[in-house]
């Protein structure tokens, strides 16, 4: 046991000297950024949480004939431990079976089981982060709003020592179950996609809360019902609410009920961590020999026969499509590629639909007649323009994520790339195409369909058809451009492969230049309605202008992008 | 046999120029020197053994003269074409097996290469039959309908291999191409460099395993502390005398030094 503690504690450390190497390492203001970034969040997050600590209480209070005293605080740590709880299942699988010290750890002559605890052990750091900045602050406010005493606050402190265990303890063994029946890179994927739809519905419901909590609020709607469904909950045995009721009795002055409840939850996460992180060490071996053989799956003849036949447009293609074609393949088959385009794939029907909603009175007032002929007169409506824009800048966002990774994405096999006989120009060309194909495709589905519902004139159907692509192609070169100077080959979660410096450079001189075109392509519109004589001329001259205001822009993105590809790949 | 740092070799060359041409090729990083002026001629049609221990600069050299680093000086040829400044002709001419085979894991075996074809612009025609011959000699006809990311080491250094022949390079520059290949697949690589230096290609292979040096390169290149050492057939390197390659490649770079360490160890 001694051998075994003194082992853990030699490997934990070196965990944290290689984690503050790290961090030395980099330059003074990454680090003073990297400083201000964690400040900030953990402002806020404490913020949110304190307040939120704070109305439990007023609730707690106003409302206690209902014993919710007794559940808030432990449904404050169940929080808590949901959320380690998802995050404990992306570090045990990071750390037991996507590194490559593994091997060397398994084989040095220290105990294998302070190897295994100690990777299980790896973010406790990160956990007591979370604990510190939620439910310490959290719990304090509570303590705070109804006037809890001194042993409240130490009862407290006790509790959030020993939240973390429990659900690192679990993820871990889950990571084990899991790694027995699925390759464990794919579980990570597929963990990647599912956190980022996660993120995704919290963003939707944070942003769509107008709609959901008018039921709440209902002049009609009786909050007294609502929080003895909550007061439901407390039946439920879980350890965490076990703690929050040992809290309350700590706040309320019953003290052997405080100690016993909060004794019986540290005795039950600690039994459960150690039983889980034993568990899950019988069943790692497993999981690692099968990590070990993952091999191919088993293909039928007829597959293989397919495949050979079947060159497809792939086997046919110019180069330059070739590299467009090999990224639409890799982008759906890497969850974690697609999960960053789900964010504003998720945002497009919500601001597509409100759009559709807006009601065309001049459109909808025109015979089909008119709509075909396309006369000046009824060809745009400010409803049509914004429809166009909206069309516009959601679908140039979620193409936009593909266009500045677009040499990212490449990571460890650029090697390919550099040393084929193909121009940078090609290069580049190919990796637009891979973003512009498929942003033409979807924004003329989604015009077609609103021209049809709105009965939008032909001529300005088609006007806003070309004003789209041309600003969509000028947002996405200029993305494209800046993929090659801040292109980062050496990621491994897709997060890392975005330049913060990259895209806002990019977004800035693509929103700039596509701002200044999209003026020049509403001129006739403008002078239509302010300066009629002079329709005939911007006719002529905007969209003349824009299209070279666009040329250029595209050009010169694309050409300084193909200068620093050279580079690219260097250090 | 020449002996001196930084000595051109000079293999025979056939007709026209060079296959390989590097002159003073240089690499530093701030104030280390990873290759300091390398200087080669490597005739047509030959293979070369690049030896060199750990850290020496065999993978630096490849690098720049593939285009895939830019030198710090120096500049490399391949027939006749400047890596940098006719870029696209001089890489059209070779294929590069690199010593991890990093391939697009979510490509299957086929889209891969046909996805190499297209780069280097092989018509279908020829593209086709010559990817499924290159699969059936690797063995991965079954395995080429699967994602590439759940092939072994060795199924992946074969299928980097496949994909850097499907545009029958005439040179091919192969680092440490049997690390991690079972006997089986090594022997095919040594099978394959036969037949390849029947075709007339010109094969520059890094590797740590001197037998290979030994049984199949027509020339050695000795490369210590980012300067060749030695260049020469085996029998020039040896000066006439009978010691292994083992020996002499220990005495030029410094090994035999760890004769010293291992007596002292034991």
């Amino acid at each position: 046991m001694r051998q075994f503690f003194s082992d853990l504690w030699l490997l934990i450390g070196l965990r944290w000297t290689l984690t503050y190497n790290g961090f030395r390492s980099r330059k003074g203001w990454q680090q003073a950024l990297q400083l201000v970034g964690v400040v900030m969040i953990a402002g806020w997050v404490i913020f949110g949480a304190g307040a939120l600590g704070y109305g439990l209480g007023w609730l707690a209070n106003h409302y206690r004939d209902l014993g919710l005293e007794a559940l808030f605080p432990g449904l404050i740590l169940t929080a808590v431990a949901v959320v380690i709880l998802f995050s404990s299942f992306a570090v045990a699988l990071g750390a037991l079976f996507l590194t490559n010290d593994l091997e060397t750890l398994m084989t040095a002559p220290v105990s294998s089981r302070a190897v295994f605890t100690a990777k299980i052990l790896d973010g406790l750091t990160t956990y007591y982060g979370i604990v510190l900045i939620s439910a310490v602050p959290a719990l304090i406010t509570y303590g705070l709003g109804l006037h809890y005493g001194p042993l409240y606050y130490l009862l407290a402190l006790v509790t959030v020592l020993g939240t973390p265990l429990l659900p690192a303890g679990f993820g871990a063994l889950l990571t084990m179950l899991v790694a027995r029946f699925a390759p464990a890179r794919r579980v990570r994927e597929v963990l990647g996609f599912v956190g980022a739809m996660i993120g995704v519905g919290f963003s939707i419901l944070g942003q769509s809360s107008r709609l959901w909590m008018r039921g709440f609020f209902e002049p009609d709607s009786d909050p007294q019902q609502i929080l003895e469904g909550v007061q439901r909950l407390s039946v439920i045995p879980l350890p965490s609410l076990i703690a929050g009721r040992g809290l309350a009795d700590a706040g309320t002055g019953h003290w052997v009920a405080a100690f016993g409840n909060v004794a019986g939850f540290l005795l039950l996460t600690f039994g459960c961590f150690v039983g889980s992180v034993l568990l899950a060490e019988r069943l790692y071996a497993t999981g690692w020999a099968r990590m070990q053989s993952a091999g191919s799956a088993s293909r039928s003849k007829a597959q293989v026969a397919r495949d050979a036949a079947n060159a497809g447009l792939l086997g046919r293609a110019p180069a330059w499509l070739a590299i467009a074609l090999k990224d639409w393949r890799i982008i759906p088959r890497d969850l974690r590629n697609f999960a960053q385009l789900l964010t504003p794939l998720f945002i497009l029907p919500v601001v597509y639909f409100n759009l559709l909603a807006t009601r065309n009175a001049q459109g909808s007032n025109q015979s089909l007649d008119q709509i075909l002929r396309g006369d000046q007169a009824g060809s745009f409506s400010s409803t049509g323009i914004m429809i166009a824009m909206g069309i516009l800048l959601a679908t140039a966002l979620i193409f936009r994520r593909i266009a500045s990774n677009s040499i990212s994405m490449e990571g460890q096999t650029w090697w390919i790339l550099k040393i084929a006989p193909i121009s940078p120009g090609e290069l580049m060309r190919g990796k637009l195409a891979a973003a512009q194909v498929p942003f033409i495709i979807l924004s003329t589905i989604l015009l077609l369909i609103a021209a049809i519902w709105q009965r939008f004139s032909v001529l300005g159907t088609l006007y806003g058809w070309l004003g789209i692509q041309l600003l969509g192609m000028v947002i996405l070169a200029t993305a494209v451009g800046a993929s090659a100077p801040w292109a980062k080959l050496d990621w491994d979660d897709p997060k890392k492969m975005t330049s913060g410096w990259g895209s806002l450079i990019s977004m800035a001189a693509g929103l700039a230049s596509a701002g200044l075109a999209g003026l020049l392509l509403l001129l006739p519109v403008l002078a239509q309605n302010f300066l009629p004589n002079f329709t005939a001329a911007a006719w002529a001259l905007g969209p003349l202008l824009a299209v070279g205001v666009i040329g250029v822009t595209v050009w010169l993105s694309l050409s300084l992008g193909s200068q620093f590809l050279r580079r690219v790949g260097e250090s | 046999m020449t002996e001196t740092a930084s000595v051109p070799t000079t293999t025979t060359p056939t007709a026209g120029p060079p296959a390989i041409l590097a002159r003073g090729l240089r690499k530093t990083y701030g104030e280390h020197i990873a290759v300091a002026g390398v200087d080669l001629t490597i005739g047509r049609g030959e293979i070369v053994a690049f030896l060199g221990p750990n850290g020496a600069g065999k993978t630096t050299t490849i690098k720049m003269i593939t285009g895939l680093l830019l030198p710090t000086a120096g500049t490399a040829e391949i027939l006749g074409h400047d890596i940098q400044h006719d870029s696209i002709a001089a890489k059209s001419l070779f294929g590069y097996v690199p010593d991890t085979p990093n391939l697009p894991g979510k490509l299957k075996g086929w889209e891969y290469l046909r996805f190499m074809a297209r780069l280097y612009r092989i018509p279908p025609t020829e593209a086709e039959p010559r990817a499924a011959e290159l699969l059936r000699l690797f063995d991965l006809t079954t395995a080429a309908s699967d994602l590439i990311e759940g092939y072994s080491h060795g199924m992946s250094q074969k299928m980097a291999l496949a994909g850097a022949l499907v545009h029958e390079p005439q040179v091919l520059f192969l680092d440490e191409p049997t690390v991690g290949l079972d006997p089986r697949s090594a022997r095919l690589i040594k099978d394959l460099l036969g037949q390849l230096r029947q075709r007339g290609v010109t094969v520059f292979l890094s590797t740590h395993i001197l037998e290979i040096a030994e049984r199949m390169a027509d020339q050695m290149v000795i490369i210590n502390k980012g300067a060749i050492v030695a260049t020469g057939t085996l029998a020039e390197l040896r000066h006439g005398g009978e010691s292994s390659l083992e020996d002499i490649f220990l005495s030029l770079t410094g090994g035999a030094e760890y004769a010293e360490i291992a007596q002292v160890l034991a």
